[in-house]
């Protein structure tokens, strides 16, 4: 009966993810009747060459881009949510999005301090993907050092604030000493972006996510393991330092590529698991980890396609409507669950 | 040499060492745990039966001499094969979860299953028995945050039992518990120890009932650590050097304890 449940609730997510990708593609500043994004995505011509120009080069990159990051940011949260026995643990609350932040910072406004050639492998794609990575990095191993001191898991949140804090203030110092050029740069970065990837920096990553993914496949069963508390998990004969060093480099390298390719985006990470477990009713990683998945697709597509809803001549960025939307999601489960698992 | 010993220590020294000394806080310990017999830990507050028991897990080093699983030293097994030796229950509260008694349980086959803890047959068959054994079938669908203290206890130990191990430690299983869940809890370790012949250790404050009911019992005072069948204890008079209070008096024909 439970299996049957399951099995109805994915048709029916991946039912909904397909609606929504075809309803993302289709609205935007051009209006593109759904006739033609099927047409021109299965291959044959659309009715006009422009629509097929647009659907290609920018709706269908960008939607996939939506797709790749409410997987990565979702399933990043899934698995610190687990690690950290915290609900309320995810990239942004726990300071790895700032991390990142920081790191692009220095790449972006830092570059100009350095020779050319330097500054110039530093802004590539690579450089910035690394930087945001290894700031992600930081401030995870930070974190997971201060809790192994830390039993009470709010005070890691508090943790995680005050980095985002010091991050941030150590962000508006470099923003200080540097052009105005720059700072646009910076800025527009930092309100997230999931329009501005080439398909060489879609392809990137999609193999950044994959990777993050499989890595988080092989922790479903510590992940459930986990779930008895660190004591437990080690009678099990589960190998706790491994496991705990495989879900961190899985973290960091979901939130790390993400928030280096679309900016710091909030909130995605820390609701859509529990949409995940409120749906499903359920702590099994295994059915967690494709729900997740699904959810975080579909939510990802949805805000993508509100910050350009037909009507509107500009894009919203895409990190306020992911607040906007997100914050009362876990306000909403909050109270009506009572506790969060 | 008994081969039935699961567990045996020959002078092992507890305690802790720092960056400057060692504490030792009991050494010269000689134990034997066989196979079948329910044994309870008992001792004041802060003698040191948490340390022992972590020794005894393989958790904490002992300062010497060594604790034997099955004649291997406990610090040399690999933790998967320590894993399907020795199966724990904890005083330590579950993280909140959605986790379902059953799922609970089955995740006591966890040294047993693939990379993906994908459940077998012989997994499902496990937990079902463990299910049996400890009579909790009822609640096997519902969540583990929904039953009772005493019921949650049962579910761990039926966690414990699906492990497959030939030793189960279990630190304090009846605090918090009433005197019926209390018995009810030790009639189950007894049931178990004699009906799957495994080895079960488990360290209590409840020392009137762990004389009636187990076989064997561990001792822990000031002074020494003994190991015995509880009416030779207490023709030893052991039970009367377990508290340094005067007021409190063992009676050896009442088998309990009394306050003046």
């Amino acid at each position: 009966m439970l299996k049957a449940r399951n099995t109805f609730l994915f048709s029916i997510l991946s039912l909904i993810l397909i609606v929504t990708l075809l309803l993302n593609i289709s609205f935007g500043q051009v209006a593109i009747p759904l006739k033609d994004v099927l047409k021109s995505l299965v291959g044959t011509h659309a009715s006009k060459d422009t629509w097929e120009y647009i659907i290609v080069n920018f709706r269908l990159p960008k939607a996939i881009t939506a797709i790749l990051v409410g997987i990565g940011l979702s399933i990043a949260g899934l698995l610190m949510q687990t690690l950290f026995r915290n609900p309320l643990a995810g990239p942004y609350v726990l300071g790895l999005s700032s991390g990142s932040s920081l790191g692009v910072a220095f790449v972006i406004l830092g570059a100009s301090l350095v020779p050319s050639v330097l500054s110039k492998a530093l802004l590539s794609s690579y450089g910035i993907i690394v930087a945001s990575c290894l700031g992600s990095l930081l401030v995870m191993l930070l974190v997971l050092i201060v809790s192994q001191r830390l039993r009470d898991t709010a005070t890691i949140l508090i943790v995680g604030l005050m980095f985002s804090s010091f991050t941030g203030a150590i962000v508006s110092v470099l923003t200080y000493f540097s052009s105005a050029e720059q700072l646009q740069k910076f800025t527009f970065w930092s309100m997230g972006n999931l329009g501005n990837l080439s398909w060489q920096n879609i392809f990137i990553l999609l193999v950044s996510v994959a990777l993050g993914l499989l890595l988080s496949i092989f922790s479903i069963k510590s992940l459930d393991a986990l779930l008895l508390g660190e004591n437990y998990a080690k009678s099990l004969g589960i190998n706790l330092k491994k496991s705990r060093y495989i879900i961190i480099t899985a973290t960091c390298i979901l939130a790390g590529s993400i928030t280096a390719f679309a900016g710091p985006i909030a909130f995605v990470g820390l609701a859509v698991p529990h949409l995940a477990k409120l749906l499903f009713q359920t702590s099994n990683h295994k059915i967690l980890f494709c729900s997740t998945l699904l959810i975080g697709g579909i939510l990802m597509l949805f805000c993508d396609t509100i910050s350009q809803l037909p009507g509107l001549d500009f894009t919203l960025p895409i990190n306020a409507i992911t607040s906007i939307i997100g914050a009362p999601i876990v306000i909403w489960l909050l109270i009506r669950k009572k506790n969060l698992v | 040499m008994n081969n039935n010993n699961i567990l045996s220590a020959s002078n092992l020294s507890i305690g802790y060492a720092t960056k400057k000394e060692q504490i030792v806080i009991a050494s010269n310990l000689n134990l034997n745990l066989q196979a079948g017999k329910l044994i309870s830990l008992v001792g004041a507050n802060g003698i040191g039966k948490s340390t022992l028991l972590r020794t005894l897990c393989g958790i904490q080093k002992p300062i010497s001499g060594s604790v034997l699983l099955n004649d291997k030293d406990i610090q040399r097994f690999e933790s998967l094969a320590l894993a399907q030796n020795l199966s724990l229950v904890l005083t330590e509260k579950l993280p909140p979860s959605n986790l379902t008694v059953f799922e609970l349980i089955a995740l006591g086959r966890q040294p047993y299953t693939n990379w993906l803890g994908k459940l077998s047959e012989e997994d499902l068959e496990k937990v079902h028995q463990a299910l049996q054994l400890t009579q909790i079938e009822s609640l096997a669908n519902k969540k583990h945050f929904e039953i009772s203290d005493g019921q949650l206890q049962k579910v761990l130990i039926a966690r414990a039992l699906a492990q497959d191990t030939p030793l189960i430690i279990l630190d304090e299983p009846t605090t918090h518990l009433d005197l019926l869940h209390k018995v009810s809890v030790f009639k189950l370790l007894k049931k178990l120890s004699q009906e799957t012949n495994k080895c079960i250790l488990f360290s209590t404050h409840d020392i009137d009932l762990a004389i009636q009911l187990s076989d064997e019992m561990i001792v822990m005072t000031e002074n020494d650590v003994i190991q015995d069948e509880p009416c030779n204890l207490i023709s030893k008079g052991v039970f009367n050097r377990l508290f340094k209070d005067e007021n409190i008096v063992f009676e050896n024909d009442k088998g309990k304890f009394i306050i003046k």
